[in-house]
């Protein structure tokens, strides 16, 4: 894909090692970065395949973002396949635990405490993307 | 899920939605970031493309920017795109350049450039599909088609 003038609207392979060692295969990942749209993005998507707590720590930060989870079976990606559960909560106190089984996306948006992150059971792997607005993530 | 003062923030089922092509046989799903959910003006769609088709033939810009993923349907290999894309761009609407996609990729389209035709031209195995991502930042979806273009077979 060499000397099309195009070519800096490709970009091929944008993969990394995955953060979890539940988490077996290469993470594709893109960001929005100067010379990519600038819009100040970042996105990977990934599939689990075993139960496992991705996230144990309520956290919030400082930008929004979305936390999408769909079943990667290709007949039916609404019913996840298994179980996930997922803490919120306003003011760090009240802690609100979410029990989520078909498709669903989680809106945190800045400051909203979320996790911890379980994935409780999984019967068929699950497609999970995280889609956040900033070039640097940071947790408080 | 029990009743939540925080149920704001969590959409069940990703707003399943009737997909636009009938080779695509499951639901699509999409994320509309609304009013009501984080009012960024972006949507992101994710499909399974387990057979060859032209997606969108004619040639078309935007005026809002775009982001087109592909990645691989086994899940222990994403980056293996597990069958080939083509994907036109041009910057003028008259000097088209075809980009044949074989790993899995991110194309910026950027407000302005026009692309497509977007074609799955082949799927290795339709247990192994191609995902595809489609996200775009405005709450009003609209082409513009380009009128110098030729037809491409």
């Amino acid at each position: 894909m060499a000397a099309l003038k195009t070519a800096k609207y490709v970009r091929e392979a944008p993969a990394r090692k995955p953060n979890h060692k539940e988490v077996t295969t290469m993470v594709p990942t893109i960001t929005s970065d100067e010379s990519f749209g600038n819009l100040g993005f970042h996105m990977y998507w990934q599939t689990i395949k075993v139960p496992f707590t991705m996230a144990s720590e309520p956290h919030r930060h400082d930008f929004p973002q979305y936390l999408t989870f769909s079943s990667f079976d290709v007949d039916d990606l609404v019913n996840l396949g298994g179980v996930i559960e997922i803490t919120l909560s306003e003011d760090g106190k009240m802690m609100e635990k979410h029990t989520i089984t078909k498709a669903t996306t989680i809106y945190v948006p800045a400051g909203l405490y979320h996790n911890p992150l379980v994935f409780k059971k999984v019967t068929k792997p699950i497609l999970m993307m995280d889609l956040y607005f900033s070039s640097k993530y940071e947790r408080k | 899920m029990p009743k939540s003062n925080l149920g704001k923030y969590i959409r069940k089922t990703a707003s399943t939605k009737e997909g636009h092509h009938k080779e695509v046989s499951t639901p699509r799903l999409t994320l509309t970031s609304d009013k009501a959910f984080g009012n960024r003006e972006f949507s992101l769609g994710w499909q399974a493309i387990t057979r060859p088709f032209v997606m969108v033939a004619e040639n078309h810009s935007h005026d809002f920017d775009q982001f087109l993923f592909f990645s691989g349907g086994e899940g222990t290999n994403m980056p293996d795109l597990g069958g080939v894309v083509e994907l036109t761009l041009s910057k003028d609407g008259k000097k088209l350049e075809k980009f044949t996609i074989t790993e899995s990729t991110c194309v910026f389209v950027p407000a302005g450039l026009y692309h497509c035709p977007l074609n799955f031209k082949k799927i290795n195995d339709p247990k192994k599909p191609i995902i595809f991502m489609n996200l775009y930042f405005t709450s009003n979806y609209k082409k513009i088609p380009n009128k110098s273009a030729k037809k491409e077979k």
